[in-house]
Formats: structure tokens, C-alpha cells, sequence
């Protein structure tokens, strides 16, 4: 899974480089051109290595503060804690999923249809913006998420 | 056109359910003998010992109770159908249920049949429903019986016990792991003197034929200091009230420092608790550290992982199981089917671990601890196993059956049900 997305960003990052080489950027990148080629610069770096760094640390960070809760392969616990894979909270809008990391969640949620009510401790306390944006980088790129990159500085404007 | 078919369609409904309801249950008690599946229904039990699947994928099950004509009632975590109890029937005598209902308007976890009525423990009330004679699913609205619990988000269920003196105990668990300031948050001090005591954290008593109370009006803090008590019963035998409580979670993820991951997977026990009227029990302010056989005092209140001393006097256990296993439904075995080591023996059903991570996950059985009066007589060991459906689980959605519930059938034998996707074995001894 992890492979064919590094290759898919990898062929995004040709794209684009591609297309700046052609000439074809008269006006400004927008914000979004702007992240998918941090994020596509971010893997191709590491596509000699095996991960690129916000993986190791993302995965490190997941580790530490996420597992507990939703598990080694992000299938949450039945009826508890919901699974963080293929989530729509996850690979949908930025700003709502950094909030929900700062901020914690309570109540009830709806995760694939099934209704969880349970909570989830802030971790503005517990995580900077660099591990913020790490953790949510490893997230879009694992357990079939999807999205676009966080940058620390994304984390900030949020806080 | 279509009308009329619709009429012909009803009727035909309705003539075939007057059929179904007249369907009666068959106990198997008498000639018929029960045929066990080769493979036990995937479970591993003890030499003598066989099992039959009952019914498979009928919702999410949590506690089980069968009446004397042998239908069984199963709480349901998920409304099913729009219903939170199932309703089974076997009207062949092969012990496997054909018919299967549902009705209830929530879903919950307690579950006991005590005079001609279903006690019903849900996340915030605990109904009843009059049953009728020979009907399977009740035809009237039921009646509440406590409601007027506190607003939580863990820990709500409401499963309980009933002695024989008119009394029902109902768990009311904590709305947090530790009672710290900012729940299950690293750093935060643990409140003192913790205020979720008041009306949490303990088991409340009402009067099992009154409806209409509530928790402030008419509730008595029968015992204090449990976290929550999924798993109680009373023991008719010694007239006590027994709960294996959850103990509480995260040790190493919130005390780095004073617990590694390993300590954490096996502590603080899952703590099984003789409870007396005014027992006050460890939580917040201490676990049950069953490696060392002690109280330790919480790290959120000053504790370093051995340090005793308190601000409260509390009762230790009777026993103290692993970590994080997950103590969900307690039963005495008063039946005469299995061995006479079994009797007046505790069934515990073990839903299995999430906390243990990143160590894989334990639990997923049925042990058994043998009693002597009102004390275990010998160490508690594995009864049913297997219920996983693999050697190793590492998370709890991996487990392919979870065991919940359990009750006793009139025959002696042993109802276990499972949380996943709804199975129910029929657990049976044979002389042979």
C-alpha cells in the first residue's frame, strides 16, 4: 500500500516538476501546488531510503500517544474507540483534522456508519507542531488514507 | 390491483405469524438428545465437555439470560433491526434455535429473567418487560425500573444483579480511567478527594419491583471504590454480592518513567471483588498489583509503582487477574449437569484485552475459579479457549468472536454469547 502511494506521489513530483520545466508556471502556484510539491519533494528525497522521515516519525509518534487507543493496524476498539482506517475524518479537511488532534474529541462520532461515544484527550500539551503534522503526514499515508501534505506551520495557524 | 395484493400479502403474513407464535419451544431436556458439533462450534473446552452452536450473526451480544421453557434473551450492544434485545426459540429440540426476534427500543448490556419479568440494563435506565407465558417476544411496553443516572460517555452501561431479598444492584461505573483532572490526559494530578465517588464508581441498590426510581430518590451506595462492574452477580450460596471490576488503563502511556510497556500489559489486575454492604474497594486512589500481591497506590495520587501507603482505607480482592482482560459477565454454577468440582464454582467470561498494545492482546475465554464457601478454593484456570479464532491477536477487532455473556439453561447447561457477530454456544457435559 505504502509502495504504490510513494510511486503515485513520485509520478505527481514528475508532473509537476515537468510542468515547471516547460515553462507553463506564469502565475503563482496556488497553496495547494504549493503542498503537493512539498509533499512530493518530501518523498522523493527519501525515495533512495526506504520511508520518508515524516513516516518513521509519524509512525513514532502514532506509537506513542494513538495506539493505545486505535491499535497497531488502526482497527480502533469494537464498539469503543473507532478505527483510523480509511477514515473520512482523516483523509477529508485539513483544518477540521489538526482541530481535532489539539483540540480532543467528545461524544458521539459516526465512523463508517457505525456510532462511537467515547473521547479523546487533547494533545495540544502533549504534541509540538512539527510531531502534529508528522503524525497526520504518516496518517494520510497509511491504513488506505489519503490526503494532502501538513506542514508544521498548518499545525500553528490552527493553535 | 396492487392493493389487493398487498391485502392478500398481509394476511398471509399475519396468518403465518398466529402460526410461528404458536410455535412452541421445545425443552430438550426430555428424550431428545443434543447433538454437539464436531469442532465444538471453534471453541476448546475440557475433557467431557462439548459444545453446539446455538445461533451465529444475530448483532453484537452482551449479557444472556434463558427462561425455564428454554428461550433465550441476548442484550444487544447495536440496535439490530432497529431492536436492542434478541429473542431466540428452539421449537425442534436440537438445542439450535429457529426462531429468532427482536424487539426492545435500546440497545444495553444487562439481562436476567426474575419473576415472570426481563430485566433490561441499558446505558442510561433499567427497564423490565413482563413476560407471558409461552411468548416468546413481550407484547406491552415495558416499565422503567431506575432511571436518573448520570450523563457519561465511559463507562454507561448498566448491567446488574438481583438477590433473592427483592433487591437489584446496579453498576454505575466511573466517567474516567483515574479520576484524573483532565481525563485520560499524561500529567494530570488525580482530583482528591475524587468527586465522580458521589454517584459514580460504586454499585447502587433499589427495590427490584418498584418502578420508576431514580438514582438520587431512591438509590443506596451499596459499595464504593469499583471502577466499573460489568461482570456481577448474586451468589444464592452465600447470599453475596460478587463483581470483577475493570481495572483502570494506560500505566506506561501516561507513567513512562515508572512502568514499561510489559508492566503495563499485565497490570494493575483485573481485581475480583466479595462485596459487602459499605465495601469500600481501590479505585481511584490505588490498584490490585497481582505480581506482588498488593495494593499499590495509584501514580496519578503520588504512587511510584510500590509505594502502599494512602489516603484511604480500602478491601483488597479475592483474587486478582491479569491486566486488561476484560471481565464482562460472572456467573456461580448452581447446576447439576457438569462435575461436582464445577458447583458453586464461578464461570467469568474474559471479552479480551485492547489495553496491552503494543504487546498482543489476551483474554477471549472463559475461566473458571473453584469456590469454597464465600472464597475461591484454588487458582482460577482457562475453561473455554479459542473463542479468537487465532494464536495471536494484536488488536481486538482481529478476535473473531469475543466472549460476553453467559448464563445457565435449567438443565445445567452453559450459555456463552459472543460480542463480535452475535454467536451463542450451548456448552454441555457428557458422561462418557
Amino acid at each position: 500500500m505504502k509502495i504504490s502511494k510513494i510511486i503515485i506521489f513520485s509520478m505527481l513530483a514528475v508532473l509537476i516538476a515537468s510542468c515547471n520545466n516547460t515553462g507553463n508556471s506564469n502565475k503563482d502556484k496556488t497553496e495547494e501546488e504549493k503542498k503537493e510539491t512539498a509533499v512530493a519533494e518530501s518523498l522523493q528525497q527519501s525515495a533512495s531510503t526506504d520511508e520518508p522521515d515524516f513516516m518513521e516519525a509519524g509512525k513514532k509518534v502514532y506509537n506513542r500517544v494513538c495506539l493505545v487507543c486505535h491499535q497497531e493496524d488502526g482497527s480502533g476498539v469494537p464498539n469503543m474507540y473507532p478505527p483510523v482506517i480509511e477514515s473520512d475524518y482523516i483523509s477529508g479537511n485539513t483544518d477540521s483534522l489538526i482541530y481535532i488532534i489539539l483540540e480532543g474529541m467528545k461524544g458521539p462520532v459516526v465512523v463508517k456508519g457505525v456510532e462511537y461515544n467515547s473521547i479523546m484527550p487533547p494533545q495540544k500539551g502533549v504534541l509540538d507542531d512539527h510531531e502534529v503534522a508528522d503524525l497526520l503526514n504518516y496518517l494520510r499515508n497509511s491504513f488506505g488514507n489519503s490526503g494532502e501534505f501538513v506542514k508544521p506551520e498548518d499545525v500553528a495557524e490552527m493553535r | 390491483m396492487v392493493r389487493i395484493t398487498e391485502k392478500i400479502i398481509m394476511s398471509l403474513l399475519i396468518t403465518m405469524s398466529v402460526f410461528l407464535t404458536q410455535c412452541n419451544p421445545k425443552d430438550n431436556d426430555s428424550e431428545n438428545r443434543l447433538t454437539p458439533d464436531e469442532d465444538n462450534g471453534g471453541i476448546k473446552l475440557p475433557g467431557g465437555f462439548k459444545a453446539l452452536v446455538v445461533a451465529d450473526d444475530i448483532g453484537r451480544g452482551r449479557h444472556i439470560d434463558v427462561n425455564d421453557n428454554g428461550d433465550i434473551y441476548m442484550a444487544l450492544r447495536r440496535l439490530e433491526n432497529g431492536k436492542g434485545i434478541a429473542a431466540l426459540r428452539d421449537t425442534t429440540g436440537d438445542g439450535r434455535a429457529d426462531i429468532v426476534r427482536y424487539f426492545g427500543e435500546y440497545p444495553g448490556t444487562g439481562m436476567e429473567i426474575y419473576n415472570g419479568y426481563l430485566y433490561f440494563g441499558g446505558d442510561t435506565m433499567v427497564l423490565r418487560y413482563k413476560l407471558s407465558p409461552g411468548q416468546l417476544v413481550p407484547d406491552n411496553e415495558p416499565e422503567i425500573v431506575v432511571s436518573g443516572f448520570p450523563d457519561q460517555n465511559q463507562h454507561r452501561d448498566k448491567p446488574f444483579a438481583i438477590d433473592n431479598a427483592g433487591n437489584i444492584y446496579v453498576n454505575v461505573g466511573a466517567p474516567s480511567n483515574a479520576c484524573m483532572e483532565q481525563t485520560r490526559t499524561m500529567g494530570s494530578p488525580g482530583m482528591y478527594p475524587c468527586p465522580q465517588l458521589e454517584r459514580q464508581a460504586g454499585i447502587w441498590k433499589f427495590s427490584v419491583d418498584s418502578i420508576n426510581q431514580t438514582q438520587v430518590d431512591d438509590g443506596y451506595r451499596y459499595a464504593s471504590g469499583i471502577r466499573n462492574s460489568i461482570a456481577l452477580t448474586w451468589s444464592d450460596v452465600t447470599d453475596n454480592l460478587y463483581v470483577v471490576m475493570h481495572g483502570r488503563d494506560q500505566l506506561s502511556q501516561f507513567y513512562p518513567d515508572l512502568y514499561t510497556e510489559e508492566q503495563n500489559a499485565e497490570l494493575p489486575a483485573e481485581e475480583f471483588l466479595l462485596v459487602k454492604e459499605g465495601s469500600v474497594f481501590s479505585w481511584p486512589y490505588y490498584y490490585y498489583d497481582q505480581i506482588k500481591g498488593k495494593m499499590v497506590l495509584a501514580p496519578e495520587y503520588g504512587g511510584d509503582g510500590d509505594k502502599t501507603e494512602g489516603p484511604v482505607e480500602v478491601e483488597d480482592p479475592v483474587m486478582g487477574f491479569p491486566g486488561h482482560l476484560a471481565p464482562n459477565d460472572i456467573m456461580f454454577y448452581d447446576g447439576v449437569q457438569f462435575p461436582e468440582r464445577y458447583r458453586n464454582g464461578a464461570f467469568i467470561c474474559f471479552h479480551g484485552s485492547w489495553n496491552r498494545a503494543p504487546l498482543e492482546q489476551e483474554g477471549f475465554f472463559v475461566a473458571f475459579v473453584p469456590f469454597s464457601g464465600e472464597l475461591p478454593s484454588g487458582e482460577w484456570e482457562i475453561f473455554a479457549d479459542d473463542f479468537a479464532g487465532k494464536e495471536v491477536v494484536r488488536s481486538p477487532s482481529q478476535a473473531e468472536h469475543r466472549p460476553m455473556g453467559i448464563a445457565m439453561g435449567t438443565d445445567g447447561s452453559l450459555y456463552v454469547c459472543d460480542s463480535q457477530k452475535g454467536k451463542i454456544w450451548r456448552i454441555i457435559y457428557e458422561d462418557k
